[in-house]
């Protein structure tokens, strides 16, 4: 019997009666600090504004979807009364404390025709007041400026968000990626063309949450890291969190992407195909279900999305050639579909699904064969709640899974790796709007995970580890507003992991304080902690592997201080400024030194060592008129320090890592040439990356576990002291829109790399026999690379 | 709300406070590297006491021979005793050969499970210095399938004793050395000795065949095999490892705390960090770089027969 690790299995942690016992405590502590801050909702006081305040609230949709619109402004204004809210999460607002009169009730959001109600509210009245606003024609740009203005709550302290729209019209290799649109934003850096992954404020992907409909996905690429899962046809709202996020989220040490997909068309049926050079995909989204009042507005609606590569003819066509490294077989596809069902008024049901694979089959040389295939499975089920006017409440039940199966055959002798992540959790949150100076959120999280790592070399058994463990997590959160120009949101999260039983406690704190008309001074304090580890490489994704803290293995855990500027200080213009430090201890991961992990404990498969980020960001944007978009720009640094690198006389030193860049410009431009042809551009200049540049090398002559015609060749470098040449490249697309046959379309030309910048990715040091070295420069995308597509919504 | 301020002083006050704080918090230190003497030797329990190599790193941008040996340096090799001190002193001689030194006749052996120290007094200043303890020899107790068919379900598998390595984990590696006489035979009769995989990867115009009479494994822990419980491991032999058909000699070697610090961190160079990263090795020599290791080996011949 091949000696092994002892898998230490573990059943399940049996989490739902903790869950259960956790929100109920979370509501006596609701109650004890509705009591302190004004009373229980039935009698909430106003700050002495009124002695039986009123409320209004409800929902904002878009009026020719039924889609509901996350982060719109919603204002109450009375003389010079002015009360606002921010849309949450399912779309829905509160604002409480209004003294009983008539007000104006104005609502507003990116990309729509503001709308404006008057409502005339008694003592005490809870308002219903569901909103939808039309989309803005390209006619209508101070409209959309208005809308821009008074996202207040998009624009918190290191918060960005991404329009679909966007998404779409960027130049991109293969698909529209969501994550290369993000790349784009100041403070999210890329590895290289070749990567999506998301190098946010100096931290490596695996500190990024990504959420998609409040589930957490594990692996979120195709092409093995090509571009990203996400399909953008089933995006409705991407809200990126780059640091100093709120106590609602954790469990990474950076940033959170959080992602929804559309509930479908609840007006009508549509849907829509694109074919791409590489890859296609449809959609299909509409109504189901009956009315539940005289508005004929369907109970329900649904959403399928799929896409599939379509890179078969192109693969048979190059194997025809005789072309060197074509796959046997290649392809991914990915799925999204959600359900949505209105069970009541006050009842919103949801049971949303994605499902996507990769897949490759290649043969090299003569005995060799790789067999990789990963993916990602996520499903949730929601519930909206609205116990009272002024309390929302969402229940939502996820399962993800993560399966990667590299096999890799040479010569009959088989190596394999079965990385496996399993995990189901259930999140509550409790919003509630006492009065109009508090909004207190809270929250638990708890779930069971289960990781899985089992490698095998000819047969025999290498290594494995099952980890099980429960987690929970809590949090409490008070959006304080003592005065219209002040918001204070302090949150408390504590988070518990089961295995090594690790229990921690995050205080989060940002202040919100408009100085001026326009002028909106920030700043953040959070700590964070992170139970688990990525092992991943930006060459290739497919051989993922995540890992979980254990005994000996604590959490990682970092703070962050972040302080900004909001400004529009032109029509139309806003310009936001953000510095931030962070610092990131107690990093685990792979022992990349560590030869073999047959039999060691698991404690010591891992090298353990800290690091920190600083940096500022300028983002200028442009969101109205012909020509519109934005520029952003990047200062930063991100270093670590790991034993074994970059070793100096007292020991291992600070480095950058290879995705430090100190400058960083990204310039995106819109320019609606003619209602018909739109002209996108988008540049980015950086920093070259860091590499190590050999200094010295020596060869040995004696080895004896080499043939004798045969050096070992070592080199002896000051680690990562050089840096590459700059990165730039210009990507430039036209979009037709049209109709045809009564369907409307669009007709997308691009070219990625414009000029053909020929982009390092890195150096290649060889050694010949004679003792010169060669340095093989391996570069990014060379050469401008064609792109075209054609997109139709009936 | 106050008012007055406008938005572009206070941007253009952190903007400032930006680069400031940036200036001000760059910790990062590369640590600086510069030319040093290099020793290499490699101790095998059982065997003479080996030649030492004395050089200097060459700069990268040398060109051929730039590695120039240390002529004249003072050399010894020390046994030392369980506490530390000195039971024997080896001194050794130069070699016409520069930079290469052997011990004065008459050479003694390596023991298993002893520590060594190699000292060099350098003729431009400078020693080095450096220690290995050996581990404990191994032996081969059986073999099993050695005349085999190449893929064979059935592969070859040796059954060897259990090595004690100090303060290192036990780890192995595998050498397998085609007895193929590469000095008779005609390349393009090597080239048909060749097993597939290897036969696909030779190329002619970029690789010397001779590159290829010995393939090494990783480095892997003796966990990886099935403990007998008195005292041995049995190892089974992985197709992959032959290159070519024919007779090969499989050896397995026990290696020291210096021989796997050495190869594992060399090993980290060709790909083991980001691409581009390149760490330093980790070595045990005072004074210099390089390699002075020890390692324990049994081996036994095979011989593969075509599919």
């Amino acid at each position: 019997m091949p000696a092994r690790r002892s898998a230490s299995i573990e059943l399940p942690y049996h989490f739902f009666g903790p869950v259960m016992l956790c929100f109920s405590r979370l509501a006596v502590v609701f109650v004890m600090l509705g009591s302190l801050l004004g009373g229980v909702p039935s009698l909430a006081q106003d700050d002495g504004s009124a002695a039986d305040p009123a409320r209004i609230s409800g929902y904002v949709r878009d009026a020719e979807t039924g889609e509901t619109l996350l982060l719109a402004n919603v204002v109450a204004l009375s003389g010079d009364v002015t009360r606002g809210a921010a849309t949450n999460n399912a779309g829905y607002y509160t604002i409480a404390g209004l003294a009983p009169g008539t007000y104006t009730v104005r609502v507003t959001f990116l990309g729509f025709e503001p709308m404006e109600q008057e409502v005339t509210l008694e003592a005490g009245e809870d308002r219903r007041l569901d909103v939808e606003l039309s989309p803005a024609t390209t006619e209508v740009d101070e409209v959309v400026v208005e809308a821009e203005r008074d996202a207040a709550e998009a624009r918190a302290i290191g918060a960005n968000r991404v329009e679909t729209a966007l998404i779409k019209q960027l130049p991109a290799v293969l698909e529209p990626d969501l994550f290369r649109s993000l790349q784009l934003l100041p403070g999210v850096k890329a590895a290289s063309d070749f990567s999506s992954g998301l190098y946010i404020r100096g931290g490596s992907p695996d500190q990024t949450l990504i959420l998609l409909d409040r589930t957490t996905v594990y692996n979120p690429t195709h092409f093995f890291g090509l571009f990203s899962t996400f399909n953008p046809d089933a995006i409705k709202d991407v809200q990126l969190y780059k640091g100093g996020y709120p106590a609602e989220y954790g469990g990474r040490l950076g940033s959170v992407v959080d992602i929804y997909n559309k509930d479908g068309n609840r007006r009508e049926t549509q849907g829509g195909f694109s074919v791409g050079l590489l890859a296609s995909r449809a959609y299909v989204e509409g109504p189901y279900g009956r009315s539940w009042g005289d508005d004929g507005e369907e109970r329900g609606s649904y959403m399928v999305a799929l896409r599939r590569s379509t890179l078969e003819p192109l693969l048979a066509v190059l194997r025809s050639q005789d072309v060197d490294g074509i796959p046997d077989g290649f392809f991914f596809y990915d799925l999204n579909a959600k359900i949505n069902l209105d069970a009541t008024p006050n009842d919103k049901l949801s049971l949303a699904v994605y499902g996507g694979q990769d897949v490759l089959d290649l043969q090299f040389l003569d005995d060799g064969r790789f067999d990789i295939s990963y993916g990602n499975r996520t499903a949730s089920l929601d519930w909206q709640h609205l116990l009272s006017e002024t309390v929302f409440t969402n229940l939502t039940l996820t399962g993800s899974r993560y399966l990667s199966t590299p096999i890799a055959t040479i010569s009959s002798t088989r190596f394999s790796q079965r990385n496996e992540v399993t995990d189901v959790s259930l999140k509550g949150d409790i919003e509630w709007v006492p009065t109009r100076a508090h909004t207190l959120k809270g929250g638990i999280w708890a779930g069971a995970l289960s990781f899985g790592l089992r490698n095998t070399f000819d047969g025999v058994e290498t290594f494995e580890q099952e980890l099980s463990s429960g987690y929970a997590s809590a949090y409490i959160q008070d959006t304080y507003r003592p005065h219209d120009d002040w918001q204070v949101r302090a949150g408390l999260r504590s988070s518990y992991f089961d295995r090594g039983q690790y229990w921690r406690l995050e205080p989060r704190v940002s202040v919100d304080y408009t100085v001026a008309e326009g002028v909106r001074l920030q700043t953040a304090y959070g700590r964070y902690h992170q139970y688990l580890t990525l092992e991943t490489s930006e060459l290739f994704t497919g051989f993922d592997s995540w890992l979980t803290t254990d005994d000996g293995v604590p959490p990682s855990y970092g703070d962050q201080f972040v302080v900004g500027v909001k400004t529009e200080p032109w029509t139309g213009w806003s310009v936001d400024v953000e510095g931030y430090y962070r610092t990131m201890r107690d990093l685990f991961e792979l022992d990349p030194f560590l030869p073999d992990r047959a039999g060691l404990p698991y404690a010591e498969t891992f090298r353990f060592g800290d690091g920190f980020a600083f940096g500022g960001e300028v983002l200028v944007q442009r969101s109205t008129g012909a020509v519109n978009g934005f520029v952003g720009y990047t200062l930063s640094r991100t270093a670590r320090r790991f034993p074994l690198v970059n070793v100096g006389p007292n020991g291992p030193l600070y480095y950058a890592p290879k995705f430090d860049r100190t400058h960083d410009l990204n310039i995106v431009a819109n320019y609606d040439l003619t209602e018909k042809w739109r002209m996108t551009a988008a540049f980015n200049y950086a920093t070259g990356q860091p590499y190590t540049e050999p200094t010295y090398r020596f060869s040995t002559v004696n080895d004896p576990f080499i043939s004798d015609s045969q050096t070992r060749e070592t080199f002896i470098s000051p680690f990562n002291g050089e840096r590459l040449p700059a990165y730039h490249r210009l990507d430039v697309g036209a979009t037709r829109r049209g109709t045809w046959f009564g369907a409307d379309f669009e007709l997308q030309l691009q070219v990625i790399n414009l000029y053909g910048r020929s982009n390092i990715w890195f150096y290649f040091f060889e050694t010949n026999d004679d003792g010169t070295v060669e340095r093989t420069e391996v570069p990014q995308i060379p050469v401008p690379l064609p792109n075209i597509s054609f997109t139709m919504t009936f | 709300m106050m008012t007055g301020i406008s938005a572009r002083a206070a941007l253009a006050v952190l903007l400032v406070s930006a680069v400031a704080v940036f200036s001000a918090c760059d910790a990062i230190d590369t640590a600086s590297v510069e030319q040093q003497p290099v020793a290499e030797a490699y101790m095998e329990a059982g065997k003479d006491l080996p030649e030492v190599v004395l050089s200097r790193t060459a700069p990268i941008d040398a060109g051929p021979g730039g590695q120039q040996g240390i002529r004249n340096a003072d050399v010894f090799i020390d046994r030392l005793g369980p506490d530390g001190s000195v039971v024997q002193t080896v001194p050794y001689r130069t070699t016409d050969t520069v930079g290469f030194y052997v011990p004065d006749s008459p050479t003694p052996t390596v023991q298993g499970g002893t520590t060594y120290r190699l000292r060099a007094e350098l003729p431009e200043g400078g020693s080095i210095r450096a220690e290995t303890t050996v581990p404990t020899a191994i032996d081969l107790v059986a073999s099993e399938n050695t005349d085999a068919t190449f893929q064979s379900p059935v592969q070859p598998s040796f059954t060897v004793t259990r090595a004690e390595v100090r303060d290192a984990p036990v780890v192995l590696l595998f050498t397998t050395t085609s007895q193929l006489d590469f000095e008779a035979l005609s390349e393009e009769e090597l080239i048909a000795e060749f097993t597939p995989f290897y036969a696909d990867a030779y190329d002619p115009d970029e690789d010397d065949i001779e590159d290829f009479k010995v393939t090494q494994s990783p480095i892997l822990n003796e966990a990886n095999y099935d403990d007998n419980g008195d005292g041995t491991i049995t190892i089974d032999f992985p197709w992959i490892a032959v290159a070519f058909y024919g007779e090969n000699e499989v050896a397995v070697s026990v290696l020291d705390r210096a021989l796997y610090d050495y190869l594992r961190t060399q090993e980290a160079q060709q790909g083991g960090l980001s691409p581009g990263e390149i760490p330093n090795i980790v070595d045990n020599i005072e004074g210099g770089t390089g390699i002075f290791g020890s390692y324990a080996r049994a081996s036994e011949t095979i011989n593969v027969g075509r599919e």
